[in-house]
């Protein structure tokens, strides 16, 4: 059974046709072509559906598209403002943060939403928030390290901090 | 010479704005006229020698464009998949 439902995604309306029955990844991907929300396991395990729902994460393969109708929708492609990448973004990608790329619009999503509640996390705190993330380039190091290199930690913690670098100048950062 | 840009520096990888914004076209995001989409039919036994596969079922579910069952698994060696383990 189709019905009209409207959509509040990245700061647009949409009214789509569709199955009552489709999960907010599947509009998302086939109805509206927002293919940067990735579908991995479809079980709500990898996290590469990650989607923010009124600033939440949440994964989009478990979530009915009809259940969601009015709440702002933000996915990867809106999280630049005016053309302007997130500062994740920027991070992601100056930190080699990013191999395949296919968990990477939910990592960043994830990390935003846990960034705008926690703001100078420790690094076991980055560690636990994108445990639902799974990246099978198994690149968790530098994308610890992209999240933290946003939100400096209060502390200054010798973390990424290699003895044998120190004084070699900025070569290697 | 001292004009090398890159040699010796971390520089993004070329793609990595793509994939960081969610344009990257994966091949499961690509959408052509027309297209079908397939899926593997595997043995529920391990080991097992593939002797035939009845497709008449699926094949009468609208939209089916039909099955590739080819008899030289039965004749060739046989090949074993399982989940999840590649």
């Amino acid at each position: 059974m189709k019905r009209v439902i409207k959509l509040h995604i990245n700061g647009e309306e949409f009214e789509v046709l569709t199955e009552v029955h489709k999960t907010l990844l599947e509009v998302l991907r086939e109805d509206l072509g927002l293919t940067g929300t990735k579908r991995g396991c479809d079980l709500g395990t990898c996290g590469a559906c990650t989607v923010l729902i009124e600033g939440k994460p949440f994964l989009s393969c478990l979530t009915l598209a009809v259940d969601v109708q009015g709440k702002k929708i933000v996915t990867i492609e809106g999280l630049s403002q005016d053309g302007e990448p997130h500062s994740l973004q920027k991070a992601f990608v100056k930190k080699g943060a990013i191999q395949c790329g296919f968990c990477t619009p939910g990592m960043i999503l994830t990390a935003k939403a846990f960034l705008d509640e926690n703001p100078h996390p420790s690094e076991g705190e980055v560690k636990k928030a994108i445990s639902g993330n799974l990246c099978r380039c198994t690149g968790y190091v530098k994308i610890v390290e992209a999240i933290l290199s946003v939100a400096p930690s209060p502390s200054p913690l010798p973390r990424g901090e290699r003895v044998w670098e120190r004084g070699k100048g900025d070569s290697h950062e | 010479m001292n004009n090398l840009d890159v040699v010796g520096k971390r520089e993004p990888m070329l793609d990595a704005w793509e994939k960081a914004t969610g344009r990257a076209r994966f091949t499961d995001d690509l959408t052509l006229p027309g297209m079908l989409y397939g899926k593997i039919l595997r043995s529920p036994l391990a080991h097992a020698k593939i002797l035939h596969v009845d497709l008449s079922g699926a094949e009468k579910i609208i939209g089916v464009k039909g099955g590739d069952q080819r008899k030289r698994y039965s004749e060739e060696k046989v090949w074993h998949c399982s989940h999840g383990k590649g």
